[in-house]
């Protein structure tokens, strides 16, 4: 939209008030959290904005106390893999679904059912499942779970970026000689790069923040999300904010990196999947 | 190079048919092309031999071996599209390797072949560009590229001139004829202009509705159209058509005039004259004199137009004609009149 | 002339087959792995909810609709439900609201995007853990931002426990689910107005009408049916919350924040009445479905009368 020759002064103020109140609002709490982490106990209870006599401990505290960083790491493996499984299921699948018709009315409406569906649906059978194959408790287990899981989420995001390809250049593939499967690794992948570095970017956000299966099917440090180390913290009686804080903001640090580093991709494949 | 027969060749889209039973047989080396309106059935037919489209009947052989089972990969076919469909991500030389490659054609080969296409069509400067940087004329040449390189059986072309402007297209049609008379490779063209088509074809094959009207080369198709469509299709700016009635070689016309034709009829017929067939005055059988209702200068010619009958009449001369004149003296060849009977079919003098 | 065989049939149809086997064998890992998670599952489910069935030994009988009935009657499953939709539907019309709002707002600026988009963007990444713990901080009663500033600016003289406050603790999680979801309204709002056609809004400056005037007699009847989508979308999302519930209030207090999802965690996980537990899950879909399907007509509606 164009700027409007009509827009008043109080129009322009109103929106720059709610847009600076909005700013303020989304920043506030991450901002809150990381001054926290540098809060003794004592200024936390203080309750202002940035703490009167910063602290460095409660870092190393908190790693002591849990095990911060390896919880991260196994979040950071099970985003990583489950993005792996996902993509390497859902791609093939949007391009027989999108370009070669098959099952083109099925595919899209069992997939968007299994999305509205809550997840919990899914746990205790699940719990079940992994127990009898013995992935429970492991992070292959949970990244198969966390794969299955975003499926709906990728073929809906690659749909679109599947269906901006003309037909024209899968046919003449297949003119030239390349069989199906050819055709998509040597034609469609290079063209839908974009999409599907978007596509994995927030199938691997998705994973990492999960927190219902991940509690459900690990339990032990060698495979706990940090998400679920988080929320260990709560259930203590003398709950160190500081260190709490601390603990969580440094979880939060892989994640804030692919907001910085990717963004692009990442709004890109939120606008091209909302459009169609 | 393969000769290639099309027999009782049938496609529907669920109960919609879109080609009835089609019979076409193409030499070895022709060059052919499909041509009629939107919706006759040609990209279909095309697309049919190419095995994009399944087919639902008859079959299509390539030297007598039936093909019309094989996909597109195993039918050594090469395509030249309406919108190139060149492959965005890789450069001109690499689209033109594709096929190559997908054959496990070797390097030398491959480098040997790609560097020859290059030269005829003089695309070597943009060997490595990508074909976002090339302009229409240049996508073009490549999508002709990758088609020679393969020495496949035969090349198919889908409208591939649509989209450049006018001028380039006559330009690119000689090119492409020439080309193809080079190479000496089986061709089927595709397209919905007429003047195209009788300046490339070496027969043409006129379709509508799903149909063959009529096969032949330009000039039987345009001295001797077999229907009445096929006779207002070809030929540039189309016959006039009037109605009359027919007593032996007299066709009297609504508007009471008579006219003598070589051909003989009886009944209700459809006159067909060609704007070109209206000549001056001077010596002719069929003297009328005509009021001029409208006039248009195209260029180097100029169109009359006038009411004979129950139809509008288009008159073409050369030489553009800024005055209006109010009335023209014509003459018609008694044999440059078609008869057209009631089935709409050429009744043969 | 030589007889031909039939072109299209299964047996001698190379083309035909191969790109069969080539449709199956691209779609089948997914068809799998929607059988694994929402096939089976839904299966089990069944099995389960007809049955008594605890965490370690599951099928112990059959007890046909036992289960159900003491689900609705002796649990406080059928409050979490409603809670579930109020708390879904509520939420959505707000970030909507707010969203479009900042959509259009951003949709007017040229300069200075990145680092603008870059903030909004993450609320929207933050683990919902971490989104509990960090407005657990700021509505904490002691050391909380929130009350620090009320207590010092004399609003109030005791700290307001938000989350242990029976009618305040519902509204609270609402807030911390509208810092974290309406980033995602704004992006989706974006990419909408994005794709309104510009020539009907500028034929309507040149009838003389005012920019509000224009959004809400022009555009907005356009985009309806998109922003539709958008709450669909976002209501389908807010009824499978359960993160930060678990996070701020663990369902209490009391039940005042108690949400399906939640309580059918509870009762499987906690209380390890598995069977009881696929009841309630079983009758939680069957209300998802109900309660979305009038967003769907209303969209449907909305998409055929343009």
């Amino acid at each position: 939209m164009t700027a409007s020759v009509q827009d008043t002064r109080t129009d322009r103020l109103i929106r720059f008030g709610f847009l600076a109140a909005m700013l303020i609002f989304f920043a506030l709490p991450i901002v809150y959290l990381f001054s926290t982490s540098f809060k003794t106990p004592d200024d936390v209870l203080q309750g202002r904005l940035l703490p009167e006599a910063a602290t460095l401990k409660n870092y190393p505290n908190a790693f002591a106390h849990v095990p911060v960083l390896r919880m991260i790491w196994n979040s950071v493996a099970v985003a990583l893999l489950s993005g792996v499984i996902t993509l390497v299921i859902a791609v093939p699948a949007t391009y027989a679904t999108i370009k070669l018709g098959a099952f083109r009315r099925t595919v899209p409406n069992i997939t968007l059912a299994s999305y509205a569906a809550p997840p919990i649906i899914a746990l205790i059978p699940l719990f079940y499942l992994l127990q009898t194959a013995q992935l429970m408790d492991s992070i292959p287990g949970l990244a198969l779970v966390h794969g299955l899981m975003n499926l709906p989420v990728a073929f809906w995001l690659l749909k679109s970026f599947v269906s901006d390809i003309p037909a024209e250049i899968d046919e003449a593939a297949w003119i030239d000689g390349a069989g199906y499967w050819h055709t998509l690794f040597a034609v469609i992948l290079p063209l839908i790069f974009p999409g599907i570095l978007a596509t994995a970017l927030i199938c691997i956000i998705l994973s990492y923040n999960e927190f219902l299966f991940a509690s459900a099917l690990t339990f032990s440090e060698a495979s706990r999300t940090i998400t679920v180390g988080m929320s260990l913290f709560q259930g203590e009686r003398l709950v160190n904010f500081g260190q709490m804080a601390a603990a969580s903001f440094t979880g939060m640090v892989p994640i804030y990196l692919i907001a910085f580093l990717f963004q692009k991709h990442l709004v890109g494949g939120l606008t091209q999947g909302s459009i169609k | 190079m393969v000769s290639i027969n099309i027999q009782n060749l049938e496609k529907h889209y669920g109960k919609v048919k879109a080609l009835h039973g089609l019979n076409l047989e193409i030499d070895d080396g022709e060059f052919i092309v499909l041509v009629g309106p939107s919706g006759c059935g040609k990209s279909t037919l095309l697309r049919c031999v190419a095995g994009l489209n399944p087919i639902s009947g008859g079959d299509i052989l390539f030297d007598g071996t039936p093909v019309g089972h094989l996909p597109p990969q195993e039918r050594d076919l090469s395509m030249v599209f309406q919108n190139y469909a060149l492959y965005p991500h890789l450069t001109v030389a690499q689209n033109l390797a594709f096929g190559l490659k997908v054959r496990k054609t070797s390097a030398e080969e491959i480098e040997k072949r790609v560097k020859w296409a290059a030269d005829i069509l003089a695309i070597t400067p943009y060997l490595d560009r990508r074909p976002r940087a090339l302009s229409g004329g240049q996508r073009q040449r490549v999508a002709m590229g990758r088609a020679m390189v393969k020495h496949s059986n035969a090349f198919l072309f889908d409208e591939p001139l649509s989209n450049l402007d006018a001028q380039l297209r006559v330009q690119m049609r000689k090119e492409i004829r020439a080309l193809q008379q080079r190479i000496g490779v089986t061709s089927i063209y595709v397209t919905h202009d007429q003047v195209e088509a009788m300046t490339m074809g070496d027969r043409i094959v006129v379709m509508k509705d799903g149909r063959i009207e009529q096969v032949g080369s330009p000039a039987e198709l345009y001295t001797a159209p077999r229907t009445r469509f096929v006779a207002g299709f070809i030929g540039s700016p189309q016959m006039s058509f009037v109605t009359a009635q027919a007593d032996g070689h007299q066709m009297t016309l609504s508007d009471g005039s008579v006219l003598t034709c070589a051909t003989a009829a009886q009944g209700p017929v459809t006159l067909g004259i060609r704007p070109e067939h209206f000549l001056d005055n001077s010596s002719e059988a069929n003297r009328l004199t005509l009021d001029v209702t409208n006039q248009q200068v195209v260029g180097t010619s100029t169109s009359y137009f006038a009411t004979l009958g129950d139809g509008e009449i288009e008159v073409i001369r050369q030489g553009s004609d800024t005055e209006r004149p109010a009335t023209l003296a014509l003459g018609i060849r008694p044999e440059h009149i078609m008869v057209f009977g009631k089935d709409d079919h050429r009744i043969a003098a | 002339m030589m007889a031909t065989p039939p072109a299209a049939s299964f047996g001698s149809d190379r083309g035909a087959n191969q790109r069969k086997r080539a449709e199956w064998s691209m779609t089948l890992p997914l068809m799998a792995g929607l059988a694994i998670f929402a096939g089976y599952p839904l299966v089990y489910l069944v099995l389960l909810a007809f049955s008594r069935s605890d965490l370690g030994q599951q099928f112990q009988g059959f007890v046909g609709l036992e289960n159900f009935d003491w689900a609705l009657s002796g649990t406080n499953f059928s409050g979490s439900v409603g809670h579930a939709i109020l708390f879904a539907l509520i939420v959505s019309l707000v970030q909507l609201a707010l969203g479009l709002y900042l959509a259009v707002i951003l949709s007017k600026i040229v300069r200075g995007g990145r680092w603008l988009r870059t903030i909004v963007l993450l609320p929207l990444m933050t683990p919902p853990v971490m989104v509990g713990i960090a407005w657990k901080l700021i509505l904490n009663p002691s050391g909380g931002w929130l009350n620090g500033i009320l207590l010092r600016t004399g609003l109030i003289d005791d700290p307001i426990s938000f989350f242990g406050n029976h009618d305040l603790a519902f509204p609270a999680i609402m807030l911390a689910d509208t810092w974290q979801w309406t980033p995602l309204i704004v992006n989706l709002c974006f990419a909408i107005l994005q794709g309104v056609p510009h020539d009907v809004e500028e034929a309507a400056a040149l009838d003389g009408a005012y920019p509000k005037r224009i959004f809400w007699t022009v555009t907005l009847p356009m985009i309806a049916p998109a922003l539709l989508s958008v709450y669909l979308l976002r209501v389908i999302m807010a009824l499978k919350t359960f993160d930060l519930v678990y996070t701020l209030t663990f369902g209490g207090p009391g039940n005042a924040t108690n949400i399906a999802t939640f309580e059918i965690w509870k009762t499987a996980l906690r209380e390890f009445d598995v069977g009881l537990a696929a009841a309630q899950t079983l009758m939680f879909a069957i209300t998802v479905s109900v309660v979305t399907l009038p967003i769907v007509l209303l969209h449907n509606h909305l998409e055929k009368r343009r």
